[in-house]
């Protein structure tokens, strides 16, 4: 019955949250509790699911703030058109801030509540007008007037002046303590919100802080002993909050859109849209297959049958319908994740694997007895190219009609220190230092750490296990004795996971065909153009509303300038064309050769290469699968590797797991493999086997994972599973739980692997080419993949503004020239003003080119820095560059050109190399290595020589670190990549010497290393380092390296 | 030569490294503010150096060259210290000298007689050893290039010619991107380019550099006073007992201060005063002038009143004054807005009261913005009574309210009912009898982070209408806080 509870999704009003508010009013034998959060309902879903857990009603509403003469306002919602109304007028009050909330919107099944809160002037008058004007728009009966009891001075003769106001103009009196809080001891951080609010300590808030602590979630008892001189007031709050209960989210009215007619325009029933997709499924299979195989067609058919029992034809036509639009765009795209179990997916062209040919399982994307929507992720180049496909979801279903859904932002270790110890007064400096302190989880020292039988988020990253809070918040500088280091404490667990503010998922879209807005309030997102709704993707899920990920991938986008490219140099490509078994593309994997590639360019994943040799896509899928934290959390990249070199026998945990552990060898590696096996094992239902996947990728909560396990648990000891086995299903289970790759999902990874291999094989020139136009993305900087191409035979020419365009470009097969975007600082006009120049006559001079371009003084120094001068008539070098363009040309009609004297000596390739990395983050002249080395009188190992060495052998090497791992699961050894003028070297630093080392390590570009040479299997030379030193290259080189990630 | 300049190198480290007794040999560098792993070194000395280690260097790039290397935070007193001796140094050198920066003088050599340049340098190098900080010398024919020399990173004295700059490659230029990226390390380098070119591209102040380098450039010393010229000590023989041989003392010497005082204009913006007795005991006081004044009568004035408030435990021995100069005040008095007409004189009633008072009870109470009533803390007085902004602490009771100040502890007869005692009789105080009416409680809280308090609070009616404000502190103090008109 408490009408006026806010949550801590009030962001910053509110300290406790909906789940936390709902609980404790069913504790306290609330029957309903109205959640009326700050401009929103935000926190609704959380509510509803809440309540709906403990028996309860959520009703929603909202607080409104500033709207007409209201400082604050609260609407509740008696049924689904309140709810819309309310929903559409909150989109209103965030989009067009403008707008005349009451006038222009319809308020039926609403019903406005005055508090003593509404105004900023509570006097007679104003409340008597603010009254009048609810009346007028909500009508008679849809508007109440609260009264509170904080035990505050002056409180009564407000709620006197309410009651006479009810009184007089009949309207209800309700009663209400407006928590802001459930327990009484939340007090403490509904202060410190205040105080963030306010931008104030809080010692310097003042009475802007609570007078006292009252303002908690109280019994009904309470509120009847509040109010026993008004006991209509408690009455009526009984009463409407019945009226209200009649509603709840259920109830949404949320309809995945229908597809449009593309000839009349008008919305597909369900039977025209079945049919319609029948047509546009076979077409698809007309142009996938020559002739359909007995197989395939019975697959097909049964697809169909599921997707029209379950209605979800529209929902594939408006898919295909976002891809059909990419393509028709030359936008490269690709679904990921389970969709490619579907044969109606690859037909209809949302994915591009066979899933009858490699044997996937379709139940695991769609099945009769799932009740959710199937999931279809969508890859796109990232960047503009996927903008503009999110534009286009946003114009078709314009005006609101379309959202990204949003991502709740929460407080974090850091951040929770940060904004509380703030508030306390504490200086900067100590939030730095406890920054520092627990700067990376992920490197903490795993060998301490007990292993956990239980499968939990927290047990991979355990939260608590990472730092020792007290002894962390000591170490920052704040000793136990201070007498703020228990508030800070208490206030640090009690905002540590709080909501902090919203931000957008990277691409989770929800659209909906007759307007959004009544189904969810939606506010602007911090990006132009967009709009983001209140609710996250897993609110949307438990809700039922469809999300479709259209997420953005860099080496989509680096291929696809690949393939434009290749076409504009007439050698088109087509990559659904390209052959799946091209042994030249197998042999670079088999090498390791994989520099820039997709997902196998990893130091782990080139570490593996060699012991895995892949000879066949579905090696390369086992490959993208088995580097993941899942499976090495859990120990299975050996069993795997070593059954398939032979060393160790096959074995299938229990002999029923045959058939489904065959093909990856007796180790279960996807997702689909754990569910069959739970099937097969524990005997899960279809429904049962999904509730297992949703817990496992749902990263919300632990509950779900534990509840799931201890069913499967109890269902393999009714079965007398022997305790081992059981052991060994949960493990691998648990191990899923956390980063599992679905086997659809793996393959359509390889494909784009495949592919990027391929082209790097194949078109390397537009290979590197696409690579260093989409940066930044991938493992490797601009530098190394420079490097690459070099060794590989692809030369890259300097910047020049005689011959670069914006962006690097393929003049030959073997030869790039570096495009002017690599220049930071140019801006894009002064580019554009180049190219548009050099477009009408080539530059006489640089005093012409100054005239024509205009280029500002920072970006002149640039060009000549960088040596984009050097082809100019008239520039001998660099030097002479800077110094001639420091100086803009005279307009002097009769002066006549002088012969510039040199000032200024030519750069040393060291000064060379340095203005390169500084200005382009990389160099076409020598590697630093090798100029380093011509000063060097004793010969040190390379990264070439060190294939020509025995195991064991003592070594030196030297060179620049492109990436440092420290991965969690690697029992604190750290692993280093070393670049020289030969190619990559791998370091294998133990965790003994990472620790006597670690500074060097950590800060240091350039390194000597001491150690001993290992050949690792696959035959891949590693250098186990016993000591490190910074080695001595002159200057400071701005390099960008991989690390930690 | 006529100029030479001294240079501490890295004075905040040296003066750390001298006060500690840190052997040179021990490579060590200051932090920057801030967290240590992100700190940066802004000093190093030059067996840090030798290390590869420069300033602005990454802490933690420092340590990993060199794991013995000695970080230190900067010690503000411990700079001031050094700061003062090698004022004191520099000033026993030579009457006319500038302080160019914290750690550079530059001094006028004109008017001191020397058998060479290399002997002066030898002696005053000799002659600082005491200070035990790094010092370069450079002379030079004008104060820019003695300044210049002095920066050179040689460890060495240095005297400055043109064709050595030209040569010796040694002098370090200002940190400007494009000289970077010209290629130029040194001044000498500098010094090469044509000047003109150089003005046209980069300016009048690479050209002043150019000058400078060239000894074309000429400038005035901005001469340095030490304080003190405004410091004296007399010595009573025999010990006096009473102040009026100090005033008489005082009243002359004042007059000798003022006098320096305003040849050097500047004013006395304090006047710091010590005693010492013949039993060993001592009295020391600032006193500051409401503002900068030049009158010895009105720092007569002030001295004369505060010994009024001293008692002297033993015959005096001795006395120091000191005035610490500002610049002279230069204001009118606004038309409208007028200011104490002598502010001197309100200043020193106000330290008539302090010593009647005490210290901290003289000021202008101001209620502090708080939710716990009747908080108040005292201001400062200044000459124009400004106080903080009062917060806006509008009662909400429309009746006025005679506060008890401090509050009555009482006895008062209660019942629990709920969370709360509920007031039934007052049992003790100056209002006692049974309680007709109550209305509350009002619960208030607050500063749970540090010294939280809680009280409620209760308005209670006694017979004869009597309003009484009652506040109740748990676990059982109930007090009488105030009683309503």
């Amino acid at each position: 019955m408490e009408l006026l509870a806010k949550s801590n999704f009030s962001f910053l009003r509110g300290a406790s949250s909906p789940e936390e508010l709902i609980s404790r009013a069913a504790e306290l034998g609330h029957q309903s509790l109205a959640l009326v959060d700050h401009m929103g309902f935000y926190g609704s879903a959380r509510a509803h699911a809440e309540a709906q857990k403990v028996g309860i009603k959520a009703i929603t509403g909202a607080t409104l703030e500033s709207v007409s003469e209201f400082h604050q306002l609260t609407i509740l919602n008696k049924s689904r058109t309140g709810y819309q109304n309310l929903s559409r007028l909150l989109t209103s009050l965030h989009c067009q801030p403008e707008v005349d909330a009451f006038a222009q919107h319809d308020l039926t099944g609403t019903h406005a509540i005055l508090t003593p809160e509404s105004l900023l002037k509570p006097t007679k008058a104003n409340f008597l007008s603010a009254a009048k004007t609810l009346l007028k728009h909500f009508g008679p009966g849809n508007v109440s007037i609260a009264l509170f009891r904080h035990f505050q001075r002056g409180e009564d003769r407000i709620n006197q002046l309410l009651s006479d106001l009810a009184e007089f103009l009949k309207v209800s009196l309700i009663a209400s303590n407006s928590p802001t809080y459930s327990q009484r001891s939340d007090r403490l951080l509904a202060d410190a919100f205040t105080c963030l609010r306010e931008h104030k300590t809080l010692d310097d808030a003042g009475r802007l802080l609570e007078r006292n602590g009252e303002r908690f979630l109280k019994s009904p008892q309470a509120i009847h002993n509040l109010f026993t001189d008004c006991p209509q007031a408690v009455h009526n709050t009984i009463a409407l909050s019945q009226e209200c209960s009649t509603f709840s989210l259920e109830n949404l009215g949320y309809r995945f859109p229908s597809y449009q007619d593309p000839d009349s325009g008008k919305l597909f029933t369900d039977r025209e849209q079945f049919e319609y997709l029948r047509k546009v499924v076979k077409s698809g299979l007309n142009k996938r297959f020559r002739k359909l195989s007995e197989k395939h067609q019975q697959q097909i058919n049964k697809e169909l049958l599921t997707i029209e029992k379950l209605g979800f034809s529209g929902y594939f036509l408006i898919v295909w319908d976002l891809v059909r639009f990419a393509r028709s765009q030359g936008i490269l795209c690709q679904g990921r994740g389970s969709a490619a179990n579907s044969l109606v997916c690859y037909a209809i062209g949302v994915t591009s694997v066979d899933p009858v040919e490699s044997g996937l399982l379709f139940e695991r994307f769609l099945s009769e007895n799932r009740q959710s929507w199937p999931d279809i992720d969508i890859d796109f180049p990232s960047g503009e190219r996927r903008e503009s496909v999110i534009q286009y979801v946003y114009q078709k279903y314009a005006p609101r009609g379309a959202a990204m859904t949003a991502n709740v932002i929460t407080y974090k270790p850091r951040s929770a220190f940060r904004e509380m110890s703030k508030i306390l007064g504490f200086p900067e400096s100590i939030a730095n230092r406890f920054t520092d302190l627990c700067a990376s989880p992920k490197v903490h020292d795993a060998s301490r750490e007990p292993v956990s039988e239980e499968i939990s988020m927290s047990n991979y990253y355990p939260g608590d296990k990472v730092m020792e809070l007290a002894g962390t918040i000591e170490k920052s500088g704040i000793p136990p004795s201070h007498p703020r280091f228990k508030p800070l404490l208490h206030l640090y667990h009690s905002v540590l996971h709080c909501p902090r503010h919203l931000g957008q998922h990277s691409g989770g879209m929800v659209f909906c065909d007759n307007g959004l807005d009544h189904v969810v309030p939606l506010q602007p997102a911090a990006m132009e153009n967009r709009t983001v709704l209140q609710w996250d993707k897993d609110d949307c899920e438990d809700l039922g509303i469809v999300k479709v990920d259209l997420l953005g991938l860099g080496m989509l986008a680096a291929m696809e300038d690949a393939l434009k490219i290749c076409e504009r140099r007439g050698r088109p490509v087509n990559l659904a064309k390209i052959p799946k078994d091209d042994p030249a593309t197998y042999d670079l994997l088999c090498r390791a050769d994989t520099v820039g590639t997709f997902q196998v360019e990893s130091r782990a994943q080139m570490a593996t290469l060699p012991i895995m040799q892949p000879r066949k896509f579905y090696d390369l899928a086992v490959e993208v699968a088995i580097i993941r934290p899942g499976p090495i959390v859990g120990d299975l990249v050996h069993p795997y590797l070593n059954r398939r070199t032979g060393r160790e026998q096959l074995e299938y945990i229990h002999p029923d797991f045959e058939p489904i552990l065959k093909r990856t060898l007796g180790v279960p590696l996807f997702q689909e493999q754990v569910l069959r096996m739970a099937m097969v094992i524990a005997g899960f239902s279809g429904v049962e086997a999904d509730l297992l996947r949703k817990a496992m990728s749902f990263k919300r909560s632990d509950e779900r994972m534990n509840a799931i396990v201890n069913k499967l648990k109890t269902r393999m000891k009714e079965r007398r599973v022997s305790p081992e086995v059981q052991q060994r299903v949960i493990e691998s289970i648990g191990s899923f739980a956390l980063y599992g790759f679905p086997e659809s999902h793996a393959i359509s990874f390889a494909l784009i692997a495949y592919a990027s291999c391929w082209l790097k094989v194949h078109r390397p020139a537009e290979f590197y080419c696409g690579l260093i136009n989409n940066q930044p993305m991938g493992f490797y900087s601009v530098n190394t993949l420079m490097q690459d191409a070099k060794r590989h035979g692809v030369r890259t020419k300097p910047i020049s503004v005689e011959h670069s365009m914006i962006t690097t470009e393929v003049i030959t097969d073997d030869t790039l020239r570096l495009g002017l975007h690599r220049l930071k600082g140019l801006r894009q006009k002064t580019m554009e003003r180049l190219i548009e120049a050099r477009s009408i006559a080539p530059f006489a001079s640089l005093d012409d080119f100054l005239r024509r371009v205009r280029p500002n003084v920072k970006e002149r120094r640039l060009l000549a820095a960088a040596g984009a001068f050097n082809d100019l008539p008239e520039i001998e070098h660099r030097r002479d560059a800077l110094w001639q363009a420091e100086q803009l040309p005279l307009d002097d009609l009769f002066a006549k050109p002088s012969l510039q004297e040199q000032v200024l000596e030519v750069m040393s390739p060291a000064e060379r190399l340095q203005t390169d990395f500084s200005l382009v983050g990389a160099t076409t002249g020598p590697h630093p290595m090798r100029l380093w080395r011509k000063e060097q009188k004793v010969e040190l190992a390379t990264s070439a020589s060190l294939f020509e060495m025995p195991h064991g052998k003592p070594l030196v090497i030297a060179g620049l670190v492109i990436c440092r791992q420290r991965p969690g699961t690697a029992k604190g050894h750290c692993f280093i990549s070393l670049e020289d003028e030969f190619g990559i070297a791998n370091l294998f630093i133990p965790r003994k010497t990472f620790h006597q080392f670690k500074l060097i390590i950590t800060s240091e570009s350039f390194l000597l290393a001491q150690g001993r040479l290992q050949i690792t299997e696959g035959r891949q030379p590693t250098v186990y380092v016993t000591s490190l030193q910074p080695l001595g290259v002159s200057g400071e080189l701005a390099t960008v390296s991989h690390d930690f990630h | 030569m006529n100029y030479a300049a001294l240079h501490f190198r890295d004075l905040a480290l040296s003066a750390l490294l001298a006060r500690d007794g840190t052997p040179p040999d021990q490579p060590a560098a200051l932090l920057s503010s801030g967290e240590r792993e992100k700190s940066h070194l802004i000093a190093v000395n030059l067996a840090a150096r030798q290390f590869g280690i420069q300033p602005g260097l990454r802490t933690t790039r420092g340590l990993a060259r060199c794991a013995d290397l000695l970080l230190l935070e900067t010690d503000p007193t411990a700079e001031r210290s050094a700061r003062s001796e090698t004022l004191a140094f520099v000033d026993s050198l030579v009457p006319d000298f500038e302080l160019t920066k914290p750690e550079t003088y530059l001094l006028d050599l004109s008017t001191l007689l020397m058998a060479s340049e290399a002997d002066w340098i030898s002696q005053t190098l000799n002659a600082s050893k005491h200070l035990a900080l790094p010092l370069q010398i450079g002379l030079g024919k004008t104060p820019d290039l003695a300044h210049l020399a002095s920066l050179s990173p040689e460890n060495a004295p240095l005297t400055l010619k043109l064709t050595d700059l030209a040569l010796a490659k040694t002098f370090p230029l200002p940190h400007a991107p494009v000289l970077q990226l010209w290629g130029l390390q040194t001044l000498g380098d500098l010094t090469k380019l044509p000047r003109q070119g150089l003005a046209e591209r980069l300016g009048k102040e690479l050209a002043r550099l150019h000058d400078i380098a060239h000894g074309k450039h000429r400038r005035l010393l901005k001469l340095y006073r030490a304080q003190d010229h405004y410091r004296v000590t007399h010595q009573f023989e025999p010990p006096v007992e009473s102040h009026e041989p100090l005033l008489f003392m005082a009243k002359r010497l004042l007059q000798t201060l003022c006098n320096r005082l305003h040849h050097h204009q500047r004013a006395a913006a304090e006047l710091q005063l010590t005693l010492a007795f013949d039993n060993g005991a001592a009295h020391a006081r600032k006193l500051t002038l409401s503002e900068p004044t030049l009158s010895p009568d009105v720092l007569l004035r002030s001295l004369h009143t505060h010994l009024d408030t001293v008692k002297a435990p033993a015959p005096m021995e001795e006395f120091h004054l000191e005035l610490i100069p500002t610049l002279p005040r230069h204001a009118q008095h606004q038309l409208f807005s007028r200011g104490l007409k002598d502010p001197n004189e309100f200043a020193d009633t106000l330290r008539r009261l302090s010593g009647i008072v005490g210290p901290n009870h003289l000021g202008i109470p101001h209620q502090l913005d708080s939710h716990r009533p009747d908080i108040i803390a005292l201001a400062p007085v200044s000459p124009d009574f400004k106080t903080p902004p009062v917060p806006d602490i509008s009662s909400i009771n429309h009746l006025p309210l005679k506060r008890q100040r401090p509050p009555i502890p009482i006895n008062v007869a209660s019942e629990k009912r709920g969370r709360f005692h509920h007031p039934l009789a007052l049992l003790t105080g100056p209002h006692q009898g049974q309680i007709l009416k109550t209305r509350g409680p009002f619960p208030l809280s607050g500063s749970w982070w540090e010294n939280g308090w809680q009280h409620a609070q209760w308005d209670v009616e006694l017979q004869d209408s009597l309003l009484i404000q009652l506040a109740f502190h748990p676990p059982k103090k109930w007090q009488l806080t105030g009683i309503y008109a």
